[in-house]
């Protein structure tokens, strides 16, 4: 499957780097994320990487990318490596003291990293903070200060004065949510439009009264984007859990059978693009409703029509333009999801109150689908 | 209340405590890895629909241990048994000496409590390829035959499980059910109920475990082997205003699709009468059950004969994550263009589950019949 690297789409896509000492967790990451692997297969199922294994992600037009997963102990890289990438993320395996060694040759890599290429971002992932040795935060706390503290170290010695790399350091385990909260944060920066999502996403919340809402990539659960609202981490892993309840029940009860395709594309479309029009007809929109935020009306007027229409998917597929799904909590939070556009999710908090006003909220969703859309063809031209 | 007692036996780490701490005490898979040794008998009362209580002996599997069961405790132990549950570990290193405990088991229990209902669980099957793990389950399901024949032992099942997918939610089901009385008359009802809300299947969760207790099918889902229940019976045993509720109305009952709504009128009218919203093209069937033919016809097949037990993992692994946030689940809907699903809290003691894919029974049609059947059901909730 590597054939397809050559071609200059995928070649231009940012890439992310996986480095680190053997059995680090850089395998285990990949296929957790990205390919649906269970944590504890990959104690039987995966082997010792033996040479560069590549993977394109590009489920979502919004976050489109390349991860290279290299075999342990290769920190060799050279122009074409380090050249145009865009993340290196370092694995350490927090449960194989001590670390001089390892952050050795790390020291090396960042060194020969920047040199190369002085926009690339070093992540630096304690990976394993689970089990026995980690049982209280105060343990992966401390494990955090020491590997920064010795980077530190090593890249003075080297020469290198801390302060002019930016390093970020992740605590992270396969076997919960902090893995997926790691690659995030990493994911988030490779998004050129960041700082547009955020600012739709605020006029969404603040039009509709939510306390928050989470633009997630639906295939990898990684979320992209947020409101500048504060983020609870706690809150980000329910709305990624209801990400798994939609996908599940409805790889259930909603896959197409694929004899039906063709009749249900045409159905499909037709009714998309008649999906949050008329948001005029209830009398419930008038009030409370402003006029949307200048800058999606600008994204709006932005768009061709034409370009509206639903980009060809696998119409047999459990996530599709309609999917969507309301969670009922006893504490009065509802959880909202809403597709946005292929495999991205939007899914909101808000209070049962505020909830009731829905077809507000789904214009407003409509809104931020629409400009959504206009700022991934933006991208394309 | 009734007290039912339960055996829970088989060789020392087969997953007993396992499976008893995932369906009874909230365990994730994964905890279970920090579960230490059951020494001699465990004795645990778990809940099960409000009244059921279920007297577990989780009964520790070392060899030693045997030699008390057996001997001194023997009568203690075997006794008034309701249910025997008997786990093999797939992967035992010694399949003789368990099948030496497991005769012995079978022995005691004949000789004690010969009405015992006997489940035996091939559990593990996650550590046998996939491919293999069909062919490895018959082959050591003809052995256990074999063996329970010896010993005169004819009525039995056997369930190969995993504490990593959703077989031990199918397993345990149906160890469960098999305690309830008069669950016949449950799902006549519900079978009717599935009728009205034109749905394609509705099941019945236990409230606690999320154990399936009750299902039925709509006649043209395309897997009628699954029927359950005495299906036209269902037609005399309840007629469709038992179902009334004075308070019938659209109001309150937020839906996905609340903003539009051609058919509310018709609604309204249907609810102020019977409480319960019939589907529009469906009005007459309502009026009088002669309408047999199928209303829907692209309903969509079900062919995942696991389906329920999937859902059980589903919403129990959320109903976990729920609590880690400080929140409990309520209900929810999921819905593409082709299906909706409705996952509420019913009765005192069950959660419903109705699928509906026809696309012209409206979201607020299914939320309402789900709030007025309440009422009606509590009373065909199984009493112990
Ligand atoms: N406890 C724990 N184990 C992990 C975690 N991540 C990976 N592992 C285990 O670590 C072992 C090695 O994982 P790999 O993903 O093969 O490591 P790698 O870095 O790709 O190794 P090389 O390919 O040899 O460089 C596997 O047995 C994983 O199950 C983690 O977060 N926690
Ligand atoms: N792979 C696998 N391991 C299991 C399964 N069920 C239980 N285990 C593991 O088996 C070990 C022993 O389980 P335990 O419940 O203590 O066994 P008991 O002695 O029969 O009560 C634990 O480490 C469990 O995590 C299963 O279905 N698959
Ligand atoms: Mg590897």
């Amino acid at each position: 499957t590597d054939a397809n690297f050559d071609d200059p789409k995928v070649a231009s896509m940012p890439k992310i780097l996986l480095m680190g000492p053997r059995r680090g967790g850089k395998t285990s990451i990949q296929r957790v994320i990205f390919q649906k692997m269970s944590p504890h297969e990959t104690l039987f199922r995966l082997e010792a990487t033996q040479s560069l294994e590549r993977a394109i992600v590009d489920h979502t037009p919004l976050c489109r990318f390349t991860v290279w997963d290299f075999p342990g102990d290769f920190y060799e890289g050279d122009e074409t490596v380090f050249g145009g990438a865009a993340s290196l993320i370092f694995v350490v395996d927090a449960q194989d003291e001590p670390y001089d060694h390892v952050l050795q040759s790390f020291t090396d890599a960042v060194t020969k990293a920047i040199q190369l290429n002085p926009n690339i971002v070093i992540e630096v992932f304690i990976n394993k903070v689970d089990g026995e040795l980690f049982l209280s935060d105060e343990s992966k706390y401390d494990c955090r200060r020491d590997v920064y503290t010795q980077v530190n170290y090593e890249l003075e010695d080297a020469g290198i004065s801390p302060d002019n790399i930016n390093i970020r350091y992740h605590l992270t385990s396969i076997y919960d949510h902090t893995i997926y909260e790691g690659l995030s944060r990493v994911v988030q920066r490779l998004i050129p439009q960041l700082p547009t999502l955020e600012s739709l996403l605020n006029v969404l919340v603040s039009q509709c009264s939510m306390e928050k809402a989470y633009l997630f990539d639906v295939v990898s659960k990684l979320f992209i984007s947020t409101d500048p609202g504060p983020v609870d981490m706690q809150s980000v892993e329910l709305c990624s859990d209801m990400i798994d309840v939609v996908l599940d029940v409805s790889g259930i009860y909603g896959l197409g059978p694929s004899q039906l395709e063709l009749g249900h594309a045409a159905a499909a479309a037709e009714s998309n693009s008649v999906e949050g029009a008329d948001p005029n007809s209830t009398s419930e929109n008038k009030d409370g409703f402003d006029v949307p935020d200048e800058l999606v009306g600008t994204l709006i007027s932005q768009a061709p029509a034409e370009d509206l229409e639903e980009e060809m998917v696998d119409p047999d597929s459990a996530y599709d333009s309609e999917s969507a799904s309301v969670i009922r909590l006893s504490n009065g939070m509802v959880l909202y999801l809403k597709e946005v556009d292929t495999m991205l999710a939007l899914v909101c908090i808000t209070r049962s109150e505020n909830f009731r006003k829905k077809s507000l909220i789904n214009y407003n969703i409509g809104c931020l689908k629409k400009a959504l859309r206009a700022l991934v063809d933006n991208e394309s031209l | 209340m009734a007290k039912k007692k339960v055996l829970l036996m088989g060789k020392a780490h087969s997953g007993k405590t396992s499976m008893r701490s995932i369906i009874f005490a909230n365990y994730l898979a994964r905890d279970t890895t920090r579960l230490s040794p059951t020494l001699d008998v465990e004795h645990h009362h778990v809940r099960f629909l409000g009244d059921l209580v279920l007297n577990l002996w989780d009964c520790g599997g070392q060899d030693a241990f045997y030699e008390s069961y057996f001997e001194r405790d023997r009568e203690t132990i075997f006794r008034s048994v309701e249910l025997l549950i008997y786990v093999f570990d797939i992967e035992s290193d010694s399949p003789e000496k368990d099948f030496d405990h497991f005769s012995g088991v079978l022995e005691a229990i004949e000789e004690n409590s010969p009405d015992a209902r006997i489940f035996i669980l091939v559990h593990k099957m996650d550590l046998v390829s996939l491919e293999e793990r069909e062919a490895i389950f018959e082959d050591r399901k003809r052995v256990i035959e074999q063996e329970c024949s010896n010993f005169g032992v004819e009525h039995f099942h056997i369930f190969g499980t995993s504490i990593w997918d959703e077989t031990l939610y199918k397993a345990w089901s149906e160890i469960v059910t098999n305690l309830i009385p008069n669950i016949r008359l449950l799902e006549s009802h519900l079978n009717t109920f599935c009728k009205v809300c034109d749905a394609d299947e509705v099941v019945l969760f236990e409230r606690a475990t999320f154990l399936v207790i009750s299902q039925a099918q709509a006649e043209s889902s395309g897997d009628d082997h699954l029927l359950t229940g005495p299906g036209g019976d269902s037609k005399e045993a309840t007629t469709q205003a038992a179902f009334a509720s004075p308070s019938g109305g659209a109001d309150g009952v937020p839906g996905l699709d609340e903003a539009a709504q051609p058919s509310a009128d018709e609604t309204n009218d249907t609810s102020s009468t019977t409480g319960l919203v019939v589907p529009p093209d469906d009005l007459d069937s309502a009026a009088g059950p002669s309408n047999d033919t199928p209303r829907h016809a692209a309903r969509t097949p079900h062919f995942d004969a696991h389906r329920f037990e999937k859902i059980s993992n589903i919403v129990k692994q959320f109903k976990l994550s729920c609590g880690k946030a400080q929140a409990q689940f309520q209900g929810m809907e999921v819905r593409n263009s082709r299906f909706s699903a409705f996952i509420d809290a019913f009765t005192a003691n069950t959660y419903i589950m109705v699928i509906v894919s026809n696309p012209n029974v409206h979201t607020a049609a299914t939320l309402l019949n789900i709030q007025n059947a309440r009422d009606h059901f509590e009373r065909f909730i199984p009493r112990i």
